[in-house]
């Protein structure tokens, strides 16, 4: 699944510079709220056909990452631009035509589901939204879909709660991938699910991409799993990416002392690579107060004054390897 | 952390020990609208002390019910049907509740999933780790407070003193996950059973609390109970490994002997569903299927609808345990060769 073709890849969507803040809850009455600097000046080309994954902590802003990607909501500054077209500034009937292009897999399958609508309903309303096709068109769609995603068809006539975890994903992926889009951000998409069945839903979604072309913005904290689905990781920290390659060129030679971190971090199913883990020290920073200089040097091993006051450029070290470090170089 | 982390190197020193925790045929039902349904049946274990058990299976494979049955915290709707829990020459199912109120949080200690459900949050973190103190070791207030900082600082919570006076709000999930385990070892236990100590948690945290239980389990010289989904935890903190599947033990063994060499086709498949970050795959192997609830329970092999491996044998008769060795055995009717 690791393609570096070298020809030059057609681009599918852009983000530039996306700042995105949010305020905070006031914590007097006469004081100022505080702002939240949920992505803070954030990059990124997703091209044609790929996997990118999108890996960080649990606060690091992967989730609002992606909403902004997915217009979902209003970036403070910056834009996206989605095969030519800002979609932060398309007017309301555009914007509804492109929202089927896009489409968003959550971590909660059952809260992201109609508890009152039957599967087929489910499955089936995309198409009701977006006028495709006569009533027989949509229905053969449906069923088509669910045979794509091994979805059993008596289980057409249940309510999501009848359905066991691994299914409902099944579910939501089909009606995301009903409408035939272009892009699908998966947040956390397989996270909630058992190994076995997560197996079989990461399977799926690698399945459905080569059949029908998909790009995946994949969100997730589990870099096993970005290994083996993706084909370039961005790793966040605090508002930023912090350093973007291929996969395989991310996990064999992290150039950012975090990647390097979140990689010693994840416990390896072999009792015999026990080792004495490299783990950081300390907590991410309170994304409130964002430390000065690289958001990181509080827990940096390799941290010195330049990291305290600086912060790093996001800058290329190596053919398609870009790290946000001083020390990259000298790590790498 | 570095010798805390090594292998015990050879398991059968440890067998001749009489094991400080032994469950021998407990079964769980839960009463539900549809009628009783057993969520755990017949299940074994043994933990010796100084060793860490590692119990991992898939959600509803009946883990942590088992531990609830065995610290008698099932609340209402489930009961222990049968099997007795033997913990320091008693069997804990026959103590009466007031006995068991002691031995809670004092011999054996627990940490659970979500750190911030269990603690209290009208409570300051001080009050709620002396209160376990005061209650089973009669210390004094300012006694209790002292030990209190100590075990903070054992933990690794940064700067007692005002961590001390703080809620649990102001904590994030990793220091509340510390203050959880430093309420449950506060009256040195000599078990700790942990519940998924470390799934809310992100990975840079999650290495820290495997270190901390680890160090802390050598100090201490406890045994632990670590209950995971996560086989990666299991290879990286357990001694012994149970694996369950539809409340039941399918396999126990030792962790090399697990990994190296899975019996059941259970443990195989869910070893061959995980994706690695230290190799590439092409695709994943996926065990077809999935586990069923208890309402499908049945009395013969649970696994073998999503089984490659299943025979007439396997129908209608419950698998009996095949014991390979003194600390192996697998519940199967057709259990992979030992290479």
């Amino acid at each position: 699944m690791n393609k570096s073709s070298a020809v030059a890849p057609e681009i599918l969507m852009e983000a530039k510079d996306l700042v995105c803040h949010f305020s905070g809850p006031k914590t007097s009455f006469f004081g100022k709220r505080k702002i939240i600097h949920a992505v803070n000046g954030v990059s990124l080309d997703l091209y044609k056909g790929e996997t990118l994954g999108l890996v960080g902590e649990s606060g690091c802003g992967k989730s609002t990452l992606g909403q902004l990607i997915l217009n979902l909501i209003q970036p403070t500054s910056g834009s996206t631009v989605f095969l030519g077209q800002d979609v932060t500034k398309v007017d309301k009937l555009e914007w509804r035509r492109l929202r089927s292009e896009m489409q968003l897999v959550f971590q909660n399958p059952l809260g992201a589901l109609n508890p009152r609508l039957l599967i087929y309903k489910q499955i089936r309303e995309p198409l009701e939204i977006h006028n495709v096709g006569d009533p027989d068109d949509r229905h053969a769609k449906v069923m088509d879909m669910i045979e794509a995603v091994s979805l059993p068809e008596h289980l057409l006539e249940r309510y999501p709660h009848q359905l066991s975890g691994g299914q409902q994903q099944r579910v939501v992926i089909a009606r995301a991938l009903i409408n035939n889009p272009k892009l699908v951000v998966c947040d956390e998409s397989v996270s909630a699910l058992d190994v076995s069945v997560q197996a079989q839903v990461v399977n799926l979604l690698a399945d459905m991409q080569k059949k029908l072309g998909l790009t995946y913005l994949f969100i997730t904290h589990d870099l096993s799993i970005v290994r083996h689905i993706s084909s370039r990781i961005a790793v966040m920290y605090l508002g930023r990416i912090v350093e973007l390659a291929d996969s395989v060129e991310l996990l064999q030679n992290p150039a950012h002392p975090y990647t390097k971190a979140l990689i010693a971090a994840v416990p390896v199913p072999d009792p015999r690579a026990r080792s004495s883990r490299a783990t950081i020290r300390g907590e991410p920073p309170n994304p409130f107060d964002p430390p000065s200089g690289c958001a990181f040097h509080a827990r940096c091993p390799h941290a010195d004054a330049k990291c305290r006051t600086d912060l790093p450029d996001f800058r290329q070290i190596s053919d398609r390897h870009m790290v946000a470090c001083h020390h990259a170089e000298k790590l790498f | 952390m570095s010798d805390s982390l090594k292998i015990k190197s050879d398991p059968s020193d440890e067998i001749a020990q009489t094991p400080l925790l032994e469950v021998r045929g407990l079964s769980v039902v839960f009463d539900t609208p549809d009628g009783p349904q057993e969520v755990v049946d017949q299940v074994d274990l043994k933990v010796c002390a100084g060793r860490t058990l590692g119990l991992v299976g898939e959600s509803g494979s009946g883990k942590s019910v088992t531990c609830l049955g065995v610290m008698r915290l099932l609340d209402t709707g489930g009961r222990v049907t049968s099997g007795e829990v033997m913990f320091e020459g008693r069997d804990l199912l026959k103590n009466t509740e007031e006995e068991m109120e002691a031995l809670r949080g004092c011999k054996i200690g627990m940490v659970f999933q979500d750190p911030m459900v269990s603690l209290n949050p009208v409570r300051t973190i001080g009050w709620q780790i002396s209160e376990s103190l005061r209650l089973h070791r009669n210390l004094s207030k300012a006694a209790a407070k002292h030990r209190t900082m100590e075990l903070l600082d054992l933990v690794g919570i940064p700067e007692p003193k005002t961590r001390y006076a703080e809620y649990p709000h102001q904590f994030s999930g990793g220091m509340s996950q510390r203050a959880m385990i430093a309420m449950a070892i506060a009256c040195q236990p000599k078990l700790l059973i942990a519940d998924e100590p470390t799934t809310a948690l992100d990975v840079t945290i999650q290495a820290q609390i495997l270190e901390l239980l680890s160090d802390l389990k050598k100090e201490l010289d406890m045994a632990l109970i670590l209950i995971t989904h996560d086989l990666g935890v299991i290879a990286e903190a357990a001694d012994d490994v149970a694996v369950m599947y539809a409340g039941r033990v399918v396999e126990e063994a030792s962790v090399l002997d697990l990994f190296d060499n899975p019996l059941h086709h259970y443990t195989l498949g869910l070893l061959n569903s995980l994706p690695r970050i230290d190799r590439s795959v092409d695709r994943l192997n996926a065990i077809e299927g999935t586990a069923p609830p208890p309402q499908d329970f049945v009395e013969g092999c649970r696994f073998e609808s999503r089984c490659g491996h299943c025979s007439d044998h396997c129908y209608g008769v419950r698998p009996s345990f095949n014991q390979v060795s003194a600390t192996r055995r697998v519940a199967c009717m057709h259990p992979r060769e030992m290479t």
